[in-house]
């Protein structure tokens, strides 16, 4: 675990001194803004509460549904230049809210989490962008972590199973059949629905389903980060792929890696990148 | 640069020994330093990112025996971990939670917490820190909410105090909370039994009985109960139902191959941490060793280490005396009466 955590350290150093090469000894460092956008379709996701029983958004499958709650984990988010150079967000937890560094929670309830602020990237040109949705190993080995990590505050956490929820979805949908586990739902909502999607084991040789998932994208263009410049990357989480090939009459409750993998493995397809501001 | 390398060694080696100079009568105190037992294993536990100090081990300690924890306020840890018998429970074979609820396991004893990498009878944890989350949210244990007990701690007419003197935090947290509590349990190390004391040659003898039953044990129990630790800390269907009411293992993996496997439980203290097996179904160590011999049942997961020429392992009367004798030697009183574990209230 701790391996890792050097490893991201090392890269990053790496690429700052590599980055330095052949760059003059003026460059500054720059951000990236990753803004996430959550819709369905071709509309925005519109969040109801609990027991409305309006259906603003259809599945793929032509099943309504609505969204009472939308959450996700970004971390190790990386940028790889043309020449191979990677910049790794360093990643560190610790029991204080601000311990916990380069992990980020994305809740559709709150505007404010949506844009993820990427700083002190070695200036440089870029072309590719990628990030995980879930929380790794070292994100858990390290022991118990505050602020978006803590359970009595923002962190989804399996006790059971010990690690954190990478992406929680729960609404309500005519044809589901009530999801007892949901968090935002009473127990016996008949028509309520909870995907939650958790498995971070990815140990060599083990058989545990890993379902925390890398989102990678190709830019077409180079992207400038640093000596002023610093982007936005509009970055949008399509739910309908999200959930495509589930049915709610199926599957209401998801609650366990081996269970969420079909939502898991729609995760790579589901974000987009739709533009960068320069 | 080498030279000024050298000046600056000596330089502080002169000072690690002035130091010492100071102390030449006294031993350090090493109550509230975890240490780690020269024939054990390095430990698992992040000790960097949570120091042992006497405050938050007190701290931890007072939490552990604290029924605030659960959502009436009835059931702590203590009232399934007794220090007197190695913190096991002796009263009940299914763990006892808030309204009398039945649990789905045996309260395992605890010892060595530090040195393990996975956690409760199907290892779903792997850290430390993450255990008592566990027993606190469980309906069938102390059926309360992290957030409720976070709340109740902070509005506490002492709590707050006690984490502001062991962490220097203003608000507690679950982290903070968990850490108190891992600083209690990951310093619960049992290494003075007489076995130990045998092995690192401080003196001790073993008898004759005890000696044949150390053999016995190398040869037939250690390649699951293994190390220092006496568990290699795998999971195994060690035989004892043909099918399965707990999937143990395979509610964690979701793998039928692990289908009724549970982790290989220490030894260390077995004795005294009756009753045994996942579900305390054993009350003896006689009734366990009768299992092994003449008990085990097929089934698909069945532990490839039991398939011989005939199911389990062989055992004649004598050698399961043997064995027993041996098992007791592994009873370590100076950790079942460490009064720096006593619930202090």
């Amino acid at each position: 675990m701790r391996n890792l955590l050097t490893l991201a350290l090392l890269v990053s150093i790496l690429s700052f001194s590599s980055c330095g090469d052949d760059k003059t000894p003026s460059d500054t460092p720059g951000s990236l803004t990753l803004s996430f956008d959550n819709i369905v379709g071709d509309n925005q996701v519109i969040l109801a509460e609990e027991g409305i029983t309006e259906y603003p958004h259809t599945t793929l499958g032509q099943q309504d549904f609505n969204i009472v709650l939308l959450r996700y984990y970004v971390s190790q988010v990386t940028l790889e230049g043309s020449n191979g150079v990677a910049y790794v967000d360093p990643l560190a937890v610790g029991p204080d809210p601000d311990d916990v560094e380069g992990i980020y929670l994305v809740t559709e309830r709150q505007t404010v989490s949506h844009n993820i602020e990427i700083a002190n990237i070695p200036a440089g040109t870029y072309s590719k962008i990628s990030f995980l949705i879930g929380v790794d190993s070292t994100g858990i080995q390290e022991g118990a972590a505050g602020g978006i990590l803590d359970p009595a505050a923002d962190a989804w956490f399996w006790n059971w199973n010990a690690g954190y929820v990478a992406l929680g979805i729960e609404g309500q949908a005519p044809e589901a059949t009530g999801d007892p586990a949901a968090r935002t739902m009473l127990p016996d909502n008949p028509n309520s629905f909870g995907y939650h999607v958790g498995g971070w084991k990815d140990v060599p040789g083990s058989m545990f389903v890993y379902n925390n998932k890398v989102v990678t994208f190709n830019l077409s263009e180079q992207l400038t980060i640093g000596n002023g410049s610093n982007p936005t990357a509009n970055i949008t989480l399509d739910v309908q792929k999200l959930i495509e090939g589930i049915d709610f009459a199926e599957a209401s409750a998801l609650h366990s890696p081996l269970a969420g993998s079909p939502v898991s493995e729609n995760i790579p397809n589901a974000f987009e990148l739709e533009s960068i501001e320069q | 640069m080498n030279k000024l390398l050298i000046y600056f060694l000596l330089f502080t080696i002169g000072l690690a020994q002035s130091c010492s100079k100071d102390d030449d009568d006294t031993e350090p105190d090493l109550t509230y330093t975890f240490v780690k037992p020269e024939n054990f294993p390095e430990p698992t536990y992040t000790f960097d990112n949570n120091p042992v100090t006497q405050e938050g081990f007190e701290l931890g300690r007072r939490i552990f025996f604290d029924p605030l924890l659960s959502i009436d306020n009835s059931v702590s840890c203590g009232n399934c971990h007794n220090q007197a018998v190695a913190f096991s429970d002796p009263q009940h074979t299914l763990s006892i939670g808030v309204d009398g609820k039945v649990g789905i396991r045996n309260a395992p004893a605890l010892a060595n917490m530090a040195f393990m990498d996975e956690f409760f009878w199907d290892g779903g944890v792997t850290h430390l820190d993450f255990v008592p989350l566990n027993a606190i949210e469980a309906d069938f244990e102390m059926g309360e909410e992290i957030a409720n007990v976070i709340d109740k701690l902070n509005n506490h007419s002492e709590y707050p105090q006690l984490f502001k003197e062991a962490f220097d935090v203003d608000t507690i947290n679950t982290p903070r909370l968990l850490h108190a509590l891992s600083q209690y349990t990951a310093m619960m190390v049992s290494a003075t039994s007489r076995y130990d004391k045998y092995i690192r040659n401080e003196g001790e003898e073993l008898t004759e009985d005890e000696l044949a039953g150390l053999q016995l044990f190398e040869t037939k129990c250690s390649s699951c109960h293994e190390g220092a630790l006496f568990t290699d800390q795998s999971y195994r269907n060690n035989g004892l139902d043909e099918t399965f009411d707990d999937r143990g293992r395979a509610t964690i993996t979701e793998l039928e191959s692990d289908e009724g496997k549970f982790k290989v439980p220490s030894l260390r203290n077995v004795a005294i941490t009756d009753p045994y097996m996942h579900d305390g179904r054993f009350f003896t160590l006689e009734q366990v060793l009768n299992h092994y011999s003449e008990g085990v049942w097929e089934s698909a997961t069945l532990d490839e280490e039991l398939r011989g020429d005939q199911l389990g392992i062989p055992l004649t009367e004598t050698e399961k005396a043997q064995i027993i004798a041996f098992l007791n030697t592994l009873t370590d009183t100076d950790f079942t009466r460490d009064p720096k574990f006593i619930n202090p209230r």
